[in-house]
């Protein structure tokens, strides 16, 4: 993983975060994923089912050839699942895990855009109650009016020991 | 007067009298019968007691018929034995020897000396034997042989005077009764019968009295040579050698006492009861009336035809009786032998038959009147009994009767006004049924108007029920249309979902594009800006794809509103037919309730119009029950009078207790005529007549005479 070049500003401590992200809609709240941790959005496709796994792991799919757990980030945050829609896709990520790089999909209701976001416009999460563990958010981005949560998607897939052999 | 006797006592003395009238009749006729009986009885059992007697005489004269005969028969024979004896003895001559003889007379007995030849035999002299110890030739053997007397006569003049010369006749002392002779003349001077016969040169047959009895005899000349009669040749039976005939005749009985007795003509008895006076002479007999009955006996035999019987009754009185009885005797005359046989017996005897059957009809007259006299008192106690019983219902009877013709009348007025309440009801009906009759009428043609109308609305429901269709049809017409449009909207749809599809799909691309440009870095920044730019043509597609949806959702929207408008209207049409359809089915309800409605008035119109004819039916049955209410009440009446009558009768002068008979009413008749009058002229008012039920007034005046159309009417 290539990291995007950070500047050295006080108040753009988080310029390190700027860049661009994706953006998509878990439920009523949307989040954002650096771009580069993006390999590929796919649309909704059906997902193989692989027994003994935990909730949030809804199985694999094939990818071109290359077999990809997708977890279910719903379910991972500990949101009631919900019904497939057109709109749903599914961003396979590649997350850094110890020394590997592995992909994974993740499904998500709607994938939005890819927003450039200044460093100026992302804050530094709250430390108050929120549906997200605060270390795995990277920030808050602010857009227009509304909020962003920027997700280090590493932490919030590299927690659990997924140990996915991949091909 | 007969009224007033009470029925009671009529009916006992009818009772009585009818019951003893024949009870007299029956012992009338009885006691008559009864005496014819005894008449006839007496009559018949003296008949019988005399053809008895007669029966008995008849008996004796046969008998003496017999006897005679038998006798005649036996002398005949003895004769011609005693003939043959003579014959075989010699030819009869006489001697030149003379002989004396004391010649006696036999009925005088006066006797003279008489010198005659000899008569001789053959050769042998007859003899003058007087011994019956000696033989005597001719007479003895004939005897011997025929068992009956000879004598040969010897002729001792010309007179002719025959003098028994040779006999075996026997006389009372034992010595042949040799001597006598039978002169020429009786001392009566008459011919002798014997000699005159004999000197005629024939057989004399006939009864002799020799010695001391009768004999039947036959005297035949003996002719010499000359054939001049020179002697006779006698043979003679005993009347009496049977003895059984006197035997018979003593021992015959006559009723208890009587006997049957014998006297000659001279009033001797030949045969007298039980032989004990047997030749007593009873000539100057009498009888307790001084009757010499005797000869009067003998005088009525001897006048006696042969066989023919005579009567002699005559009072006697033996010694030792106290009253005299009269004794009746029948006689009989046998000539032969001058026997008057006299059968007879006490009277009283002989009636002994016909007095039991007097006494038992004196017995049976006696027995008809106890019971006469029993019955008259049982009958008249029975009768009392019943008259009083009869009498006392008969009574009861009279008064039901009477309860019971009072009741009559008075249930026959009932009737009568009866019948004239139900003559005006009669009335009242017609009228009512005039009303019905017209309202009927008014509901007929309201009916028929309803039924009018009942069929236009069908065919108006008809045409609208088909508008209905019609539109309903064009309706789903539409409705196809419409669901064309959603169809091609749907269709649209579905091509700008693909395209939604391809925007988003295109969005990913573009999205990916950025993620790749992002990666490539700065060598990526222009395909970065294309990424965004695809990326933003993706929205403007994406947007386009949205809004031509929206569109699309609001036209189908809008063909949805269409299809629902339409099918509200369908609906709503299909409600229109259906409650045209209701509605036909109504009308036609209507139409056909229409039509029973006025089947039904019809049939109430023929319904009324037999009501009608009973209606009259009923005037008329009214009438008829006026009228014979009337005649029940005269009937009624006349039996009040009559139960009166009865009870008059019954009760004697008892006063009539029943009420007073009822005229029978007249105005009965009128009225139901009213009745008549009325219904007709209802008829004639026209239908909306109505009636009023006014109280009929009887008066003439109103008996308006029928015209043709109430006959017409009345006649139906």
């Amino acid at each position: 993983m290539t990291a995007a070049p950070k500047a050295n500003r006080p108040d753009q401590g988080l310029l390190e975060k700027e860049g661009k992200y994706l953006t998509f809609a878990l439920a009523q709240e949307e989040y954002g994923l650096e771009i580069l941790k993006v390999r590929e959005i796919i649309g909704y496709i059906d997902v193989t089912a692989v027994p003994q796994m935990p909730p949030h792991v809804k199985g694999v799919i094939n990818l071109r050839g290359q077999v990809i757990p997708v977890v279910d980030l719903r379910a991972k945050f500990g949101m009631e699942t919900a019904d497939v829609t057109d709109e749903t896709c599914i961003i396979v990520v590649e997350i850094a895990h110890t020394t590997r790089t592995f992909s994974t999909g993740i499904v998500v209701d709607r994938v939005q855009e890819v927003l450039d976001i200044r460093g100026q416009d992302i804050e530094e999460p709250p430390h108050f109650g929120s549906a997200v563990r605060t270390d795995f958010i990277l920030g808050m981005g602010k857009v227009a009016d509304t909020v962003k949560i920027l997700l280090d998607i590493d932490k919030v897939l590299g927690e659990d020991d997924l140990d996915i052999p991949s091909l | 007067m007969l009224k007033n006797i009470k029925l009671q006592t009529r009916l006992l003395t009818l009772g009585i009298v009818v019951t003893m009238i024949p009870l007299l009749v029956v012992a009338a006729v009885v006691v008559f019968q009864n005496q014819r009986m005894v008449a006839v009885a007496q009559e018949g059992s003296t008949d019988l007691a005399y053809a008895d007697l007669d029966h008995i005489t008849e008996n004796i004269y046969a008998m003496c018929q017999a006897q005679q005969a038998l006798l005649q028969k036996s002398v005949n024979h003895a004769l011609n034995v005693a003939r043959h004896v003579l014959n075989n003895a010699g030819p009869v001559r006489f001697a030149d020897e003379t002989v004396t003889w004391t010649a006696i007379n036999q009925y005088t007995k006066t006797s003279a000396p008489v010198q005659l030849p000899k008569m001789m035999v053959g050769d042998t002299w007859l003899g003058q034997n007087a011994d019956m110890g000696q033989r005597s030739p001719v007479v003895d053997p004939t005897q011997e042989l025929v068992e009956g007397t000879c004598t040969i006569f010897q002729r001792m003049n010309d007179a002719g005077d025959m003098l028994r010369v040779s006999t075996n006749v026997e006389k009372t002392d034992g010595t042949r009764a040799i001597g006598t002779y039978i002169p020429r003349t009786n001392p009566d001077g008459t011919a002798n019968p014997v000699v005159s016969t004999v000197l005629r040169g024939e057989t004399f047959r006939g009864r002799a009295y020799v010695v001391n009895q009768w004999y039947i005899t036959a005297y035949e000349p003996i002719l010499d040579q000359n054939r001049k009669v020179v002697g006779v040749l006698y043979v003679g039976v005993p009347q009496e050698s049977v003895t059984s005939l006197r035997e018979a005749i003593m021992a015959a009985k006559v009723g208890q006492t009587g006997y049957v007795y014998v006297l000659d003509s001279k009033g001797n008895y030949v045969i007298s009861k039980d032989g004990k006076r047997d030749g007593e002479c009873i000539w100057e007999a009498r009888d307790a009336d001084g009757t010499l009955f005797i000869q009067e006996i003998c005088k009525k035999a001897v006048a006696l035809e042969e066989g023919q019987i005579g009567e002699q009754r005559y009072p006697w009185k033996n010694a030792g009786d106290t009253v005299a009885r009269v004794k009746v005797a029948r006689l009989m005359y046998y000539e032969p032998w001058d026997w008057v046989i006299g059968v007879g017996s006490y009277m009283d005897e002989f009636f002994e038959a016909r007095d039991q059957v007097t006494e038992i009809g004196k017995t049976a007259n006696h027995l008809m009147a106890t019971v006469l006299g029993i019955s008259l008192l049982a009958a008249a106690g029975i009768w009392y009994l019943t008259a009083r019983g009869l009498a006392g219902k008969i009574s009861r009877v009279v008064a039901q009767l009477t309860d019971g013709a009072e009741q009559v009348a008075s249930a026959s007025g009932q009737v009568s006004s009866a019948s004239q309440s139900l003559a005006e009801g009669a009335t009242e009906q017609a009228a009512g049924l005039q009303e019905t009759s017209s309202s009927l009428e008014e509901m007929a043609s309201m009916t028929k108007q309803n039924a009018d109308n009942a069929q236009q609305a069908n065919l108006l429901s008809s045409e609208a029920r088909n508008s209905a269709d019609t539109g309903a049809e064009a309706m789903s017409r539409m409705n196809t249309a419409i669901k064309e449009i959603q169809k091609s909207s749907d269709e649209t749809a579905n091509i700008i979902k693909v395209i939604d599809e391809i925007a988003f799909q295109t969005n990913l691309l573009a999205l990916n594009a950025a993620v790749e440009a992002a990666r490539a870095g700065e060598a990526g920044k222009g395909f970065a800006v294309v990424a965004e730019e695809v990326r933003n043509l993706a929205m403007r597609s994406a947007e386009a794809a949205k809004n031509t949806a929206d569109m699309i959702q609001g036209s189908v929207k809008n063909a949805k509103n269409g299809v629902d408008i339409a099918d509200e209207v369908t609906k709503v049409l299909d409600e229109i037919v259906t409650g045209v359809g209701k509605a036909t089915d109504l009308v036609s309800e209507i139409a056909a309730a229409s039509q029973e409605q006025a089947q039904g008035i019809d049939q109430v119109n023929t319904a009324v119009a037999q009501m009608d004819k009973v209606t009259q039916q009923n005037a008329a049955n009214a009438e008829e029950s006026a009228s014979a209410s009337e005649q029940l009440s005269a009937q009624a009446a006349t039996m009040n009078e009559m139960v009166n009558e009865l009870a008059a009768m019954v009760g004697g002068a008892r006063s009539a207790t029943g009420p007073a008979p009822r005229r029978p009413r007249r105005p009965q008749l009128s009225r139901s005529d009213q009745v008549y009058h009325r219904i007709t002229k209802t008829r004639e008012a026209g239908k909306t007549a109505v009636s009023t039920a006014k109280p009929l007034e009887a008066s003439a005046e109103q008996s308006v005479p029928f015209d043709d159309e109430g006959f017409g009417h009345f006649n139906s």
